[in-house]
């Protein structure tokens, strides 16, 4: 039993990020029907920059992951100059091709500039935590902390400040939002920022956990996609839900089933449940 | 058994009724216009003719049978074609292209006829190519054979789309607000032809909100509002219709 | 004036061997005929159809696997395997297609890439069946066809398969031009253009979406059987994202939706790395930049680029 619940543990752990990264994922698309698949790779450079921080610049965790965030953010905003607002009058599918082209020239610059081999995070608090007769590292349940902390920020954000209420407008309906003088560029700009940052804490949190190299933002973004494909294009619920719910499947899949194929399981839900349900969890 | 009718067709949207309780026949050879103030759901009861909304309450009977089901492309294979509000038309396509997609529902030719070349689908090919030729004739587009759907000029666009739609070989044709934002003259013109539609055999349900045309051209006329019929009779008798009248001007106004 | 283009370059295909004598560049034209039937295959679903798949070298994967291990364990002919190769590709393309492709847009394409990392994951762990990243080394040649009375044709040589391998091109392109301008392949086309209006005139979205993926699905699994025998010697990185990617660049880069696209941009994009031999490191960011570029500035493509062009310069005024 307790096996039982320290793998679901594990699997709010491994969802938690999955949210993070899904979060940032189905905003952008929910306001600019942008499936942006170059996520991922903004997901791996989040952290690598919080590594070399950390390594070579000694700065601490969480000033690292916040400048971290900082820096991917500003990544974030390029590629949404140069690469997405040019295709804001294209076919939908035409900015995912986009997409695709990026995360491929990002992946392979990392892996130019940086190398393939794995690096490893330096875990900043190993400590133990026990509770309910499972034992945590500490390290591992900032992230949850943590985690729950950004998405009840970024709930703040979008629900109560200035900034957040034009977000939902063009939401809404952006030509709408133009006719009131709504900035769809700075909003779009922005989208990218948020995303981008929550990929990057995403990336922070996730690297002493798991490795850190090139294309490890290859399996975590597939997942996210199915996790908004099953929790409902655009929406925030259910990113939160379906990232959560499929950390613990994969956990639990893991321990109870194997391990080697692990990263399958967010495949193989995807596909059966899309045989019963069409539109998705929530559709 | 006539040849189509709806009873008591419901259809919600959440909490709201577009459509509650519809109940109109169609018969052969006629042209029915479907009238309403904005919002009276006359589109939503195209849709769900159409396939395009499952109804929640009622049925659609076509030739006799219940069609409430139906995806929209078994509904257009059953013989009730539509044209959209906005003009649909597959503007990279050439206007000949358009109308030979409209044959689609009367032509099988698989794979395996399409790599082999056999007689039999070459003959539909033939046929297909010789309708469409018609079809392009009788409504005035042959000058515009090759062009781009979308260089064509908006009036011959909605053309267009009503040539795609009738080379489904409908029995019933749905026309959404065919005249809307044309001149005059261009009404008219659109007036003669759906007038020869019905010349040709076909029925018409013309959703409309210009009150000439329907004066003009329909024999029967239905009447939503919120929803609901509120009347039906001919033309001459709905425009005297005292809850016609007020739905569009308001209470007070039939005086 | 197109008929010369096209005799030219099919008398030009058929004198490579005597062109090519070098090895080195003989087998990289094969390998490009090899993609050549890759992208022409996927141009249907992709181009014709509208549906962006990232699943294609699950199947060129699936039918090299097929046929290497029907020829290898179960000692079958080749000429038995060949089209069981593009059968079962065609089989797990409709298996896959009817469950994935109820999704639009960006989300088929995941869902379609998911399907291609199961299939990749899978060949590379079954390691009974397919002995894993070690691969499946002795793919022998084909058996010889014997003609009573002359001889037999075998194919051991080079030119032999080259020679099997660009018939096989052609049938490919002969049979996807067939299929787009019947009536079937403007149902697809209808689908690509507007999925609404295409229901509207009868068109069953699910059948015609899976019926245009399972087809393109069949003539990557040939095309896998055919890399199969040509290699001798296959591993999992024939199903892998890569050539998934590779083969959706050199389609849009090339062209999506014409005939001829696919085929520019295949020679195109995999001709000139090699002879450049420079920059190999480097090609995939390249590939990613040029998609991008593409996607951007001419998002139809080099071909209907070239043919505008084309058209500008001959001061033609008629309409497509």
């Amino acid at each position: 039993m307790t096996l039982f619940i320290q793998q679901v543990v594990n699997g709010l752990i491994l969802g938690g990020s999955y949210t993070l990264i899904a979060l940032g994922l189905t905003m952008i698309y929910g306001i600019l029907y942008i499936a942006n698949f170059a996520h991922g790779p903004i997901y791996m450079f989040g952290a690598f920059v919080s590594y070399f921080l950390l390594t070579r610049y000694g700065f601490g965790f969480f000033p690292s992951m916040l400048i971290s965030m900082v820096v991917i953010a500003g990544l974030g905003v390029l590629i949404e100059r140069l690469a997405f607002r040019p295709l804001r009058t294209a076919p939908h599918a035409n900015g995912f091709i986009a997409a695709l082209g990026l995360f491929f020239i990002l992946e392979e610059t990392a892996a130019i500039f940086w190398g393939h081999n794995y690096r490893t995070f330096p875990t900043v608090y190993p400590q133990i935590v026990k509770f309910l007769g499972i034992s945590l590292s500490l390290q591992r349940l900032l992230v949850i902390v943590v985690t729950i902390c950004l998405i009840a920020l970024l709930y703040l954000v979008i629900q109560k400040t200035t900034v957040g209420r034009t977000i939902r407008a063009v939401a809404q309906d952006s030509h709408a939002a133009v006719l009131v003088g709504i900035s769809v560029d700075r909003v779009s700009a922005f989208t990218f920022a948020i995303g981008s940052a929550l990929a990057a804490a995403a990336g922070t949190l996730l690297g002493p956990i798991f490795l850190v190299y090139p294309t490890m933002g290859a399996a975590p973004i597939i997942k996210a996609f199915v996790v908004i494909i099953l929790g409902g294009m655009g929406s925030i619920t259910g990113a939160i839900f379906g990232g959560f719910i499929l950390g613990i499947a994969e956990s639990l899949g893991a321990t109870y089933i194997s391990s080697t194929f692990m990263d399958l399981y967010a495949f193989a839900i995807l596909i059966i449940i899309l045989m019963f349900k069409p539109r998705g969890l929530m559709g | 058994m006539g040849l189509f009718e709806t009873k008591n067709l419901t259809k919600n949207f959440g909490g709201l009724s577009a459509v509650r309780d519809l109940s109109f026949r169609l018969d052969e050879n006629e042209i029915v216009g479907l009238i309403g103030p904005n919002g009276s759901g006359k589109t939503t009861v195209f849709n769900v003719i159409c396939g395009v909304y499952q109804a929640d309450g009622g049925q659609v009977v076509f030739r006799g049978r219940e069609i409430g089901r139906k995806r929209p492309d078994e509904v257009v294979s059953l013989g009730i074609a539509r044209t959209f509000q906005a003009t649909r038309l597959f503007s990279e396509r050439t206007v000949w292209q358009n109308a030979i997609h409209g044959r689609h529902v009367c032509t099988s030719a698989g794979v395996f006829q399409a790599v082999t070349a056999g007689r039999k689908g070459q003959q539909e090919e033939q046929e297909s190519e010789k309708k469409t030729h018609e079809i392009l004739g009788l409504l005035g587009l042959l000058p515009y054979r090759d062009h781009l759907a979308k260089n064509i000029p908006l009036g011959f666009q909605r053309r267009l789309a009503i040539a795609v739609a009738l080379a489904t070989d409908p029995k019933i044709l749905l026309l959404d607000e065919p005249t809307v934002g044309m001149n005059p003259h261009e009404t008219q013109e659109m007036m003669g032809l759906i007038s020869r539609l019905r010349d040709w055999g076909m029925t018409v349900l013309l959703v409309e909100h210009d009150m000439k045309v329907v004066m003009g051209i329909c024999q029967r006329v239905i009447v939503l509002n919120y929803g609901k019929k509120i009347a039906e009779g001919s033309p001459q008798e709905i425009s005297n219709n005292r809850e016609v009248i007020e739905a569009y001007l308001g209470k007070g106004a039939y005086a | 004036m197109s008929k010369w283009i096209l005799l030219a370059v099919g008398a030009f295909s058929i004198c490579v061997p005597f062109i090519f004598t070098n090895e080195y560049y003989f087998s990289i034209i094969i390998m490009a005929c090899i993609w050549a039937i890759i992208t022409v295959s996927l141009n249907l679903i992709v181009g014709y159809t509208g549906q962006i798949s990232i699943a294609h070298g699950a199947f060129f994967g699936i039918g090299a696997y097929t046929s290497g291990l029907l020829v290898l364990k179960l000692k079958l002919s080749f000429w038995l395997a060949l089209p069981m190769s593009g059968i079962v590709a065609m089989i797990f393309g409709l298996l896959v297609g009817y469950p994935t492709l109820r999704l639009k847009g960006a989300y088929f394409a995941i869902a379609s890439m998911c399907f291609g990392l199961v299939i990749n994951v899978i060949i590379t762990h079954w390691i009974d069946l397919t002995r894993g990243t070690m691969g499946l080394p002795g793919i022998p040649a084909p058996n010889p066809i014997p003609f009573p009375g002359i001889g037999s044709l075998t194919f051991d040589s080079m030119t032999a398969k080259y020679y099997l391998i660009l018939a096989f091109l052609y049938l490919t392109i002969f049979v996807m031009h067939r299929i787009v301008n019947s009536r079937i392949g403007r149902s697809f086309i209808a689908i690509s253009q507007d999925e609404v209006l295409a229901e509207s005139i009868g068109v069953y979205l699910m059948r015609y979406k899976v019926l245009s993926f399972g087809i393109s699905a069949f003539f990557a699994g040939l095309g896998g059987s055919l890399y199969s025998i040509f290699f001798g010697f296959i591993s999992p990185e024939v199903s892998s994202l890569d050539i998934s990617f590779n083969a959706l660049v050199l389609v849009i880069v090339g062209g999506a939706g014409t005939m001829v696209g696919p085929i520019l941009g295949t020679f195109f994009l995999v001709v000139l790395p090699e002879a450049l031999q420079v920059l190999k490191e480097f090609r995939l960011v390249i590939f990613g930049l040029i998609l991008v570029l593409t996607i951007i500035y001419l998002p139809t493509g080099m071909f209907p680029g070239i043919q505008s062009l084309w058209r500008k310069l001959l001061g033609s005024g008629k309409e497509r």
